[in-house]
């Protein structure tokens, strides 16, 4: 644990913030994307990749039963960050969009998950019946939503060459990836001239805290996380949806 | 599809046969009808308001799970919930829950609802064509016991196309999640049950909800 910690706060990331430009990284797809939740989150995979590059091997060892606060530890990774004073406390999103599919669809695809006679000698029990309708064993029929995108689009405002060497290792994007969904093909990191990774066209590209009106007042808000880790209810704020449109306000403050 | 399904002969004989066992058991039993919200206790609770609007309606609103920190059914579906009975004429509706579901809080305060209005039997909108273990439970006699209950299932032989059938030709309001649910799942396999639940979770209604649902993920009780 402690090494873990040391190599986290040993981190820094290698692009100076100066030297950030806003860039767009498209994922061309093999297989369709099987997904949890309606997008994913750049910085999230972001995130993810700078931890897999620090711990390295520690990366798929980590405790699962007490996670560890990995944003007390780790400083900035590699994609602009905006903080807002609000009151005593300082709320910041990463410049990084959530995933933007060329497709608008979703589909359906039924999973089987069950025990497989043919691995017994290695099941570790003294137990003679293997009960499948319940517990460890439990036979799982899921029926889990996936977009056939062919392309999955992220707008970063960061080091490029630091995140296009980050993106190299991303083989497969979402979920049940070992099934074979959401297959990368290949990867195009190209400059674009606007950092669209927060409003492109007037619509929010990502979660945004309502109480920042920097890019407008937002259409509709939801009870969303808008910081990395996203499955962590501290980090949930009501925020700008993704896709809500933002209107001028004229008191914004950035 | 659902309208041309209402007009077969086969469709209105088990809707006649739902009928008569809806006004059989209320001839005999003081009932209660317990109303989830779903496309089936609808179907259920519009037929015995025909027959009798004084029946108590009783529904648990699961509300939020304080131990998962997730909501499980969010106000405005329990809002839309409570604004269906209304509309289907319900005039004694007992609303419980709101935080904290099991099913032993749900049992416990329909036992008090039990006890307060004097009914006996239950009545639940559970189909045989559901599940096997559903197909196996409703088998029995109409008013059955199960432990120290007794429940009666008059909708037991109609099917999922039987269900809207009835729905879309009587233009009965229903749940607007269904017509989300139906565009992943389509609309005979849509159900509505608490959301994220991980009583879903093995069939992937967690995932679905995820999906359809994200403003609801990170509801919080008001």
């Amino acid at each position: 644990m402690r090494k873990i910690a040391a190599k986290l706060a040993g981190y820094r990331a290698e692009t100076d913030p100066r030297d950030f430009i806003p860039f767009s990284v498209s994922f061309d797809m093999v297989t369709p994307v099987m997904l949890g939740h309606p997008y994913i989150n750049g910085d999230a995979l972001i995130m993810r990749l700078v931890l897999r590059e620090i711990l390295g091997e520690d990366f798929y060892n980590l405790p699962a039963k007490a996670p560890i606060e990995i944003e007390r530890y780790l400083s900035r990774i590699p994609i602009r960050y905006s903080a807002f004073q609000q009151g005593n406390r300082q709320i910041g999103i990463y410049h990084a969009s959530v995933s933007q599919f060329d497709i608008d669809k979703f589909y359906i695809e039924t999973l089987y998950k069950r025990f497989e006679t043919r691995h017994i000698d290695q099941c570790q029990t003294r137990k003679k019946k293997i009960r499948l309708g319940m517990g460890f064993f439990k036979a799982f029929m899921m029926k889990i939503p996936y977009t056939p995108a062919k392309s999955v689009t992220f707008y970063i405002d960061g080091g490029k060459e630091e995140i296009t060497g980050l993106i190299r290792h991303v083989t497969h994007l979402g979920k049940k990836t070992g099934y074979g969904f959401g297959k990368v093909r290949g990867v195009r990191v190209e400059e674009i001239e606007k950092d669209l990774s927060i409003v492109k066209d007037g619509k929010a590209m990502r979660p945004v805290p309502e109480k920042i009106h920097a890019w407008g007042l937002p259409s509709y808000t939801q009870m969303l996380a808008y910081r990395p880790p996203y499955w962590d209810k501290r980090n949930v704020a009501l925020c700008a949806a993704p896709g809500c449109t933002f209107y001028a306000n004229a008191g914004s403050s950035a | 599809m659902f309208l041309l399904h209402a007009e077969t002969r086969g469709y209105r004989e088990r809707i006649e046969q739902a009928e008569r066992f809806c006004m059989d058991v209320i001839a005999w039993y003081k009932c209660i009808i317990l109303f989830s919200g779903g496309k089936d206790s609808q179907v259920l609770l519009d037929m015995i308001m025909r027959i009798d609007p004084d029946i108590p309606v009783y529904t648990f609103d699961a509300g939020y799970d304080h131990g998962s920190q997730q909501i499980k059914v969010p106000k405005a579906v329990s809002d839309e919930v409570n604004c269906i009975a209304r509309a289907l004429g319900v005039r004694r509706y007992f609303v419980r829950g709101g935080s904290n579901p099991s099913s032993s809080r749900f049992f416990g305060l329909l036992r008090q609802v039990m006890t307060d209005t004097g009914a006996d039997v239950e009545l639940l909108g559970i189909r045989a064509g559901e599940s096997y273990t559903r197909s196996a439970r409703v088998s029995d006699v109409l008013v059955q016991r199960e432990g120290i209950r007794r429940v009666c299932f008059p909708l037991k032989w109609l099917t999922s196309r039987d269900i809207w059938g009835y729905i879309i030709s009587r233009n009965i309001p229903y749940l607007s999640l269904y017509d989300d649910y139906a565009r992943l799942h389509g609309y005979e396999a849509a159900r509505y049950s608490m959301l994220f639940s991980k009583f879903t979770e093995n069939k992937g209604g967690y995932w679905s909800d995820g999906v359809l649902f994200p403003q609801y993920r990170n509801e919080r009780p008001q």
